[in-house]
Formats: C-alpha cells, sequence, structure tokens
C-alpha cells in the first residue's frame, strides 16, 4: 500500500506540473487518477491537512486501525501540511465509495467517539480537535 | 446474519418513526445495541448505556440502514439506463457508539481480541466492471476542479429521495459536532479525572501504568497485526478496572447531563435535527419494506 501511495504521488507531481489537475475536464472521467477521491468511483476514503479538501492528501482502500506511521503526501491540492503526520492531523475528508460507509474514530483501535461518512460524501471532519487517529470501512 | 441484522434495524427505525408521531420532545428510544461475536451484549459494560445525542447523531447501523435504502433506489434507477449494478453487501461487524467509546469495554473481546477489533478485508469494488458509461450513471461525472460529485448520478438522486429534496443525507453537522464536543470536553471534567486517577491506580497495582484508559487503547505497543500475550493481559486488567472504579457510569453521566443541557438550551434546532432524522430513517425503512 505504501509503494502504491508513492508512486501514486509521483504520478499525481508528475500530472500537477503540468495543470492537468486543476483543468480535468469532465468528459475525460478516467484521466482523473484513482485515488484521490475524484475520479468517476473510487473506492476510497481520502483525508486533507486543511478544510475543503485542500492541502496534504492521504488516501485508504483498507481500515485502518492506527493512523501513525503515515504522512501526507501532495495530491496536487496544496502543498500545506505534506510530510506532517496523518494521525490526529486531518481536517477534511471524501468518501468516494459507491455502497459503503467510512467511520473515522477519535482514539486508535476503533475507539473513541466516531464520525460516520455516507458513501459518496465529502466535508470537513466533525471537530476542531483533529481527532482522526483510526478509521474503519462499514 | 446480515439479514437478521437489517430486520432487527426496520423494527426499530419503524418504531422510531412510530414514536416521532407522538410529540415526545427529549425521550430518546434506546438504540439497539449491536450484538456480535467479536463484541457480544452480553460481556458488555455499555449495553445498556446510550447518550442523549444518539436520538440525533446516526450510528453505524442506521447510517448502514440509510446506504442500504440508497443502494436499492440506485440499483433500479441503474437497471432504467440498462446497467446491472451490484453494491459491494460484504459488512464488518458494527461498532454503537457506546461500545469503544470510553476504550475497551467488553470482557469477551479483551479475552479474546485485546485492544484489536478484528475486520475483514475490504471487498472488491462492484464498480469497475460497469466501464465509465456506467459509472458515470451511477455517480455522475466528477466536479470541475475534479473533486467527487456527491449529487451525482444515480447515487446522488436516491440521497436526495431519502434525504428529502435538498436536506443532507444522513446525520447532521451541529449534531455530529456536539457529540464530538462532548467527549473531549469530558475528559477535562474533575468527576472524570478523578475516575481517570482511580482506574489508573487500580492499573498500577496489576503493574500496568497509563493515566487513562485511551491511553491504553492508544498504546503503539497495542498497533500490532497480532494480539500479543501482554496485550490481552492488558486489556483484561483494563475491563476489570473499570468495573471496579465505575469508570464507565461516571464518564457517562458526565457526557450525559452535559449533553442534556445543549439539548435543552438549543431545543428548537434539535427538534428539527430529530425530525429529518426520523423522516430519513422512516424514508429508508419503506424504501427497504418495498424491495423486499
Amino acid at each position: 500500500m505504501r509503494f502504491r501511495t508513492s508512486a501514486l504521488t509521483a504520478a499525481l507531481a508528475a500530472a500537477g506540473a503540468l495543470g492537468m489537475l486543476a483543468t480535468a475536464a469532465p468528459a475525460q472521467a478516467d484521466d482523473i487518477p484513482d485515488g484521490l477521491c475524484g475520479g468517476v468511483i473510487d473506492v476510497d476514503y481520502c483525508l486533507w491537512y486543511n478544510s475543503g479538501q485542500r492541502g496534504g492528501w492521504t488516501n485508504t482502500y483498507e481500515n485502518r486501525s492506527n493512523w501513525a506511521g503515515w504522512n501526507f503526501s501532495n495530491g496536487g491540492q496544496g502543498t500545506n501540511g505534506v510530510g506532517t503526520p496523518v494521525k490526529n492531523n486531518a481536517a477534511s475528508y471524501a468518501n468516494s465509495h459507491d455502497s459503503k460507509t467510512g467511520v473515522s474514530y477519535f482514539n486508535s483501535n476503533y475507539a473513541g467517539a466516531s464520525d460516520v461518512a455516507p458513501p459518496r460524501d465529502k466535508g470537513n471532519l466533525s471537530n476542531t480537535y483533529n481527532n482522526n487517529a483510526s478509521f474503519r470501512w462499514r | 446474519m446480515r439479514k437478521t441484522t437489517a430486520t432487527a434495524l426496520l423494527a426499530t427505525a419503524l418504531l422510531l418513526a412510530g414514536c416521532s408521531g407522538s410529540g415526545d420532545g427529549d425521550k430518546t428510544a434506546v438504540p439497539e445495541q449491536p450484538d456480535s461475536s467479536i463484541a457480544p451484549k452480553s460481556s458488555s459494560l455499555t449495553a445498556d448505556l446510550a447518550l442523549p445525542i444518539e436520538g440525533y447523531i446516526f450510528s453505524e447501523s442506521e447510517l448502514g440502514l440509510m446506504t442500504d435504502a440508497m443502494s436499492s433506489l440506485a440499483q433500479r434507477c441503474m437497471k432504467r439506463s440498462g446497467f446491472d449494478y451490484r453494491p459491494d453487501d460484504t459488512q464488518s461487524p458494527d461498532i454503537g457508539v457506546m461500545d469503544r467509546r470510553y476504550g475497551i469495554a467488553n470482557s469477551h473481546t479483551a479475552e479474546a481480541y485485546g485492544y484489536h477489533f478484528p475486520t475483514p478485508k475490504a471487498g472488491e469494488s462492484a464498480t469497475k466492471s460497469l466501464g465509465e458509461a456506467g459509472r458515470v450513471a451511477l455517480a455522475g461525472k466528477p466536479l470541475a476542479d475534479g473533486s467527487l460529485d456527491p449529487d451525482g448520478g444515480c447515487i446522488g438522486e436516491a440521497k436526495r429521495r431519502l434525504a428529502g429534496g435538498d436536506a443532507e443525507f444522513g446525520p447532521d453537522k451541529s449534531a455530529r459536532e456536539l457529540n464530538m464536543e462532548s467527549f473531549v470536553r469530558s475528559q477535562k471534567d474533575p468527576r472524570v479525572l478523578t475516575v481517570f486517577r482511580t482506574w489508573s491506580s487500580c492499573m498500577a497495582a496489576k503493574g500496568y501504568r497509563y493515566a487513562s484508559p485511551m491511553d491504553a487503547i492508544d498504546d503503539p505497543a497495542f498497533g500490532a497485526e497480532k494480539t500479543s500475550p501482554a496485550e490481552i493481559s492488558t486489556a483484561r486488567a483494563d475491563v476489570e478496572c473499570k468495573k471496579k472504579t465505575g469508570l464507565v457510569s461516571t464518564w457517562f453521566d458526565v457526557e450525559s447531563e452535559w449533553q442534556r443541557a445543549e439539548i435543552d438550551e438549543n431545543a428548537e434546532e434539535l427538534a428539527r435535527i430529530k425530525r429529518h432524522k426520523t423522516d430519513q430513517l422512516k424514508r429508508a425503512a419503506a424504501e427497504l419494506g418495498e424491495s423486499r
């Protein structure tokens, strides 16, 4: 997974340099890289360092019982927060899955208060506390 | 398993929907707590507890009901456009709002899994086989900035129908925030801090050093893929000390008190939020009742 993410990040950095992301034409939906939660039905959950799906970005297709060890990378939506730890630092999310709920938990191992995100949904994490420590698909 | 859960949920939703008509304002029907082989209700310290805010936010199972109804509507919409869409219906056991809110609080889970909660691997998505045209029909095209359109395609249509026009699908933002704020604030309450200290002494007497139960479940040592014997003995001690010190009920009471005050203070807004929740669950239950 980590490898996939880094390869993707490199591809995105290249895409960003060419300005492809900013001008991605909706008609060429498949040109939008997988993993950004923006393509026509990707099935991942994304987190951003800033609100409004901006700044450093990360994604997952799997459950994460602990976000420790993962850093935000450059997904082409701003460099703010790139390189900083994902755990307890995310301000916004998107759930691009067509049928699954994404649940973000305040603590590790799916503990503490939690916040549910319906399928095909995006928004700011419901708090001013940067509380994403773990994540689980429902 | 899934069918049983859905049926029980349907009953709960209908019950909830029925209750709203009688204008019972603040009374919250105690939500059906998840009962799985991983976290059986019979060994849970939180099985009988429901926070006041639970009447306003969506539990995993309640949002699951909404999602099932959404998928059912989307499936029919896709069929009309000539696409055979089969949403992924694999599902991991639900975690209730109270289940792990104060850390590990289930003696069976502690004994069998430590601080872990085993989850199945994510299944393959059904959408790749749809091809681009089908995927656009299902979820619409991305917005100009490349981000996903929550209102797009058959899924967007299904959500609007269940939410009722322009209203938000699923949980309300202010209710979600209240739930989070309650959790954060309560951890600074003197009564909660006192019971943390008592719990901490109880743990220390058993040879484990943690300032609070959240420190224990957050311990990086328990982040490995496999549960270690040390993790299991720590988790067992954790649950025992919670029992002995009454930590769960103390913390729960503090959160409940604050939540009730907030709910009273914003009664009108929260009544609207509860109505919107009830209406959505009612529509979802009706949709699932129809399609079964």
